[in-house]
């Protein structure tokens, strides 16, 4: 079939070709892009994704549209705007919100001549910045300059090599160097996080209204064992411990979170813990589908310092399971406040929450005392700097010290039960900020990614979400009759 | 001692070891760093060292922290087994201050900068020090100013040099200041111009005052050379002359072109050209396109330049090929080989802007100064990071004054200064520390990504060399993760920097490390964490009220 494809090319002209070439099932050939090989359809989707925000163009399979593109067959593909000042300068209205990259290109040197005159870093120079690159990136995408064939032993841009060399590229590069590339399409098709967040909020829903525990527990072993395949999976792919960005360590916790409740609430005999890691799991489960914008699947190259898998798998995993053990006392702990507001909670009832809380937390803070001082150990053989007083590190320590803090003060009259479980609650915010803050807002140091979009909005949405509850449900001074 | 006192101290050993009182300072230290995370992601991170990390109040809370969890300890002895777990926590944190004092005090950190097969024996430290050289003596004394975050008025007196004011962060601001002495024959110009086209624009300061060390005669913009000329060689420059050379004497500021005065240029033997004429008795012999003195002609065959003489010769011949721009304060004058006659045009550069002959360049003075001097002094500005590095507030800069003058010296440059007749030369930089053995940057490899341009891993080969014992050992082998160690200190790969444009070859930058405190603090934190699972083991089956 594809010999005869590949006379149709010398018979027809490009267009036609393009159309059957692409349409044919080419998600499978292997590709080099960002450090490393893969199936053209992943890359074609994270391409479309940085180009039109959405990982397919009008429903077509986005292998298809890459091919399309980068045979320079007419797409009308539009970049989302969103910057004012930007779509002022591109004569858009207010109201737009997509450009035609057809037409954005005729703005292409007025606006990088813009951008070099801004001295000042302000969000307008990061947007125009955002869109030359985009901009950038469909130039090389449209004249066949992105996709890297494999040919004769080495990777050529598609221009440069021959069509025949195109078809036959999978089979020379499997001859070659084996298909184990293939295993990312394969986790890719399988779709296993939407399967996690179906099952895991099936699990929830069986919990919550048909208060039957079987069925529930067999359905939260059923999503764990999805997350920890997809897990697994990104591991064999990356080559690397699944926690070296964002999207994994949200992963990552919320698996832990869910292994850790299961484990707990078996050997305490106790079956609130497993509704608490559903919960966790399935609001990671919702971040890891829906939050692209801030949270990137994408599997990249990483920076030197991070090579090195033993670190990578001890300090951080540490560091991240101790999150998850302190989301679980956050959901403990917001569970709680909600029951003594709307339904009424007996001293007893208060007690037994608050032993729960502090199984957690004991589980937390040691994980991450340990987790921070690894990540010490980690800085002085890497460094020779045990601490450098760096914004991610220093805001671990000032979880730990909340946390110790809060710990301490339950030996005194300063923490009673009743205002020790607030307090819970609010710590996580501690968290948050340590966990995305430094990233997304503090943007500096050695742990910083760049801020990125929506990760200050989310911040923003989670902490006053948590402080609306903790208004509503904190009971005003009793007054003394 | 009297009861009372001893009660009163034992009040506040009961104070200091109270929970409560660890719960405030616990609180105290974390409001602290979450200030001091703020601070750092907007003023950096020195500032955010300067100011707090490192400030002796930060260092009061910490030692107060680690009084508390020696008394909370202490106070709850004898020991009891449920707290078993609880003591090893607090001796694994004391013994993590101790090891951290340690380091602060006895330890060293700092960076070694490799260039390509260069030997380095120099650390370059943290503080700031200002060093007075001088070479002739081989005499040097050595200042190191405050770690403060703020501008500090030192007010350090060595014989008279007085140290004023230091500016930990400031950036420099174009002033003009009052000359001392009124320049000779107006020959000492500076003028600020502005140039323009649509994908450019720039003010630029070119001053010819001797004082004015911060700026320079000519520059370059791009493939546009611009330089500034002695005013009265404007009416010489401006002449479309044939022989397109002029005489000039830098004493008097007369200028005159060769056929001015009737003088024919000839041809040496190897086909020079040569004037010679006669000037208040004195032959002067010019070979243009050899140099600009009067040459002595002694002996034929070796021509020497008499270079005290006041005379000089102009060739304007080899100023035809590329852009180059004239200016005399208000007058300018450019070669225009895209006329339709090529001819050296000239003119008035007024403020409201000319039009050069290159780039649709249009030029205007700003600011024309025969009194007064330029120069770049700095001011305090609070700093700004960016992706790692200082966009504002990057330079640091001391005020010194010597022999009742004022000099500002930043980091950028040192200042040489006569003093006593003694050269001296003054430098703001960061303390170094001499090794007692030299390092050499063999060789160094970097990997990229594949199809990327960004480093996968990079590694150096440093060759260290140490004269005692005539060692000159095989390359040690530095990269990321993978440190080096050499009598006490530590080498670990930590930056690279290009050395030349095409960025070919790097530079290797290493960060040297003397730990002392290490093993205490390794020690302290497995005992914190054995700890602190000791103490939850232990009370597993306490119910809490």
């Amino acid at each position: 079939m594809k010999n005869f494809i590949a006379s149709l090319f010398l018979l027809f002209p490009l267009t036609l070709f393009a159309n059957s070439f692409c349409q044919s099932n080419i998600d499978d050939l292997p590709i080099q892009q960002n450090g490393r090989i893969k199936p053209l359809l992943i890359h074609a989707g994270e391409t479309l994704k940085i180009l039109t925000g959405k990982k397919s163009w009008e429903g077509a399979n986005p292998s298809t549209t890459y091919c399309e593109l980068s045979l320079n067959t007419p797409i009308d593909l539009t970049m989302p705007i969103e910057h004012v000042e930007l779509k002022t300068a591109l004569s858009l209205t207010t109201k737009a919100k997509v450009i035609a990259y057809k037409d954005a290109i005729n703005f292409k040197d007025d606006l990088r001549r813009k951008m070099v005159l801004i001295k000042e870093e302000s969000s307008y120079k990061k947007s125009l910045q955002q869109f030359l690159n985009r901009l950038g990136l469909y130039e090389q995408l449209i004249t066949g300059d992105d996709w890297m064939i494999y040919s004769k032993g080495q990777w050529a841009p598609l221009k440069a090599v021959q069509p025949e060399d195109v078809m036959t590229s999978k089979n020379t590069y499997i001859s070659q160097h084996g298909d184990r590339y293939l295993v990312e399409l394969t986790m890719h098709k399988l779709g296993l996080p939407h399967w996690a967040l179906v099952i895991s909020i099936l699990a929830l829903i069986f919990y919550v209204s048909f208060r039957s525990f079987y069925p529930g527990l067999f359905l939260a072993s059923l999503t764990l064992l999805t997350q920890v395949t997809y897990i697994t999976f990104r591991i064999y792919v990356s080559q690397r411990a699944p926690i070296t960005n964002m999207y994994e360590t949200v992963l990552f916790s919320g698996f832990g979170a869910l292994a850790l409740a299961l484990i707990i609430g078996h050997y305490r005999n106790e079956k609130k813990f497993i509704l608490v890691g559903l919960t966790y799991n399935a609001m990671t489960m919702m971040m890891i589908n829906f939050a692209g914008g801030m949270l990137n699947p994408q599997i990249g190259p990483l920076v030197p310092v991070l090579r090195d898998n033993f670190w990578l798998s001890t300090h951080v995993t540490t560091i991240i399971l101790s999150y998850s053990a302190l989301a679980l006392s956050w959901v403990l702990a917001n569970f709680a406040l909600m029951q003594k507001k709307f339904k009424g909670m007996s001293t007893a009832d208060e007690k037994h929450f608050v032993d729960l809380i502090y199984t957690t937390l004991k589980y937390g803070t040691v994980l991450l005392g340990a987790g921070v001082i690894l990540g010490g150990v980690w800085a002085d053989y890497s460094w020779g700097r045990f601490w450098g007083w760096d914004p991610k590190e220093t805001w671990s320590l000032i979880v730990l010290l909340i946390y110790m803090a809060i710990l301490h003060g339950k030996y005194t009259s300063w923490i009673p039960n009743n205002r020790f479980i607030p307090l819970v609650a609010g710590a996580f915010l501690s968290v948050m900020m340590a966990w995305f803050g430094v990233n997304y807002i503090l943007a500096s140091g050695l742990h910083s990614y760049g801020f990125s979009e929506g990760g200050a909005m989310f911040l923003g949405t989670f902490f006053l979400v948590q402080f609306i509850i903790l208004g509503v449900t904190l009971n005003p001074k009793r007054k003394i009759a | 001692m009297s009861a009372t006192f001893e009660n009163n101290l034992l009040k506040i050993q009961k104070k200091i070891g109270s929970l409560k009182f660890g719960i405030t300072v616990i609180i105290l230290f974390t409001l602290c760093m979450i200030v001091g995370t703020f601070i750092e992601s907007t003023l950096g991170t020195d500032f955010a060292n300067r100011f707090l990390y490192k400030s002796w109040w930060f260092f009061l809370v910490q030692f107060g922290m680690t009084l508390s969890i020696i008394f909370a300890a202490l106070l709850r002895l004898p020991p009891k087994k449920r707290l078993y777990g609880f003591y090893t926590v607090h001796t694994g944190l004391v013994t993590i201050a101790a090891g951290s004092f340690i380091t602060y005090y006895a330890g060293v950190d700092g960076n070694v900068t490799l260039y390509p097969n260069e030997n380095q024996k120099e650390v370059e430290l943290n503080k700031d020090v200002v060093v007075f050289r001088y070479p002739a003596q081989d005499k040097k004394i050595v200042y190191e100013l405050p770690y403060s975050a703020f501008a500090k008025n030192v007010d350090a007196t060595y014989d008279d040099i007085k140290i004023k004011d230091f500016l930990p962060f400031a950036d420099s601001h174009l002033t003009w200041l009052q000359t001392p002495f009124i320049s000779n024959n107006g020959q000492y110009l500076s003028a600020q111009y502005f140039i323009e086209n649509s994908n450019v624009s720039q003010d630029f300061v070119l001053s010819s005052h001797p004082y004015a060390i911060d700026f320079q005669t000519s520059l370059q913009m791009g493939l546009l050379n611009i330089h500034l000329m002695a005013a009265s060689t404007f009416t010489c420059f401006a002449e479309n002359n044939p022989s397109d050379v002029f005489f000039w004497n830098t004493a008097t500021g007369e200028c005159f072109t060769p056929e001015k005065i009737k003088v024919k240029g000839q041809k040496t033997a190897q086909g020079t050209r040569f004037f010679v004429f006669k000037r208040e008795g004195e032959v002067l012999t010019f070979l243009p396109e050899k140099g600009p003195w009067p040459m002595n002609l002694k002996n034929p065959k070796d021509a020497t330049a008499i270079e005290d003489s006041p005379w000089r010769v102009f060739s304007k011949l080899i100023f035809k090929e590329k852009p180059h721009l004239f200016l005399f304060g208000k007058h300018f004058v450019a070669w225009d080989k895209n006329a339709a006659a090529p001819t050296w045009i000239h003119g008035d550069v007024g403020d409201k802007g000319i039009d050069l002959p290159w780039m649709d360049f249009k030029l205007s003075l700003l600011q024309l100064e025969e009194k007064k001097y330029p120069a770049l002094v700095p001011a305090y500005k609070y700093p700004k990071q960016l992706n790692g590095t200082l966009v504002s507030g990057a330079q640091k800069a001391v005020n010194i004054e010597i022999e009742n003058q004022n000099f500002w010296i930043t980091n950028e440059r040192p200042l040489e200064f006569m003093h006593k007749n003694e050269k001296l030369i003054i430098q703001l930089k960061k303390q170094t520390l001499n090794l007692p053995f030299a390092l050499t940057l063999s060789e160094f490899k970097m990997d990229k990504d594949p199809g990327t341009n960004n480093p996968a891993s990079y590694e150096s080969f440093v060759k260290i060399f140490n004269s005692d014992e005539n060692v000159r050992g095989n390359a040690h082998h530095v990269f990321m993760n993978n440190p080096v160690k050499y009598r006490g200190f530590t080498f670990y790969q930590a930056s690279y920097f290009p050395v030349d444009e095409a960025q070919t070859t790097f530079g290797s930058v290493l960060s040297a490390n003397v730990d002392p405190g290490r093993i205490f603090k390794y020690f302290g934190s497995l005992l914190l964490v054995l700890g602190s699972i000791w103490h939850h083991f232990l009370n597993r089956n306490r119910k809490y009220v």
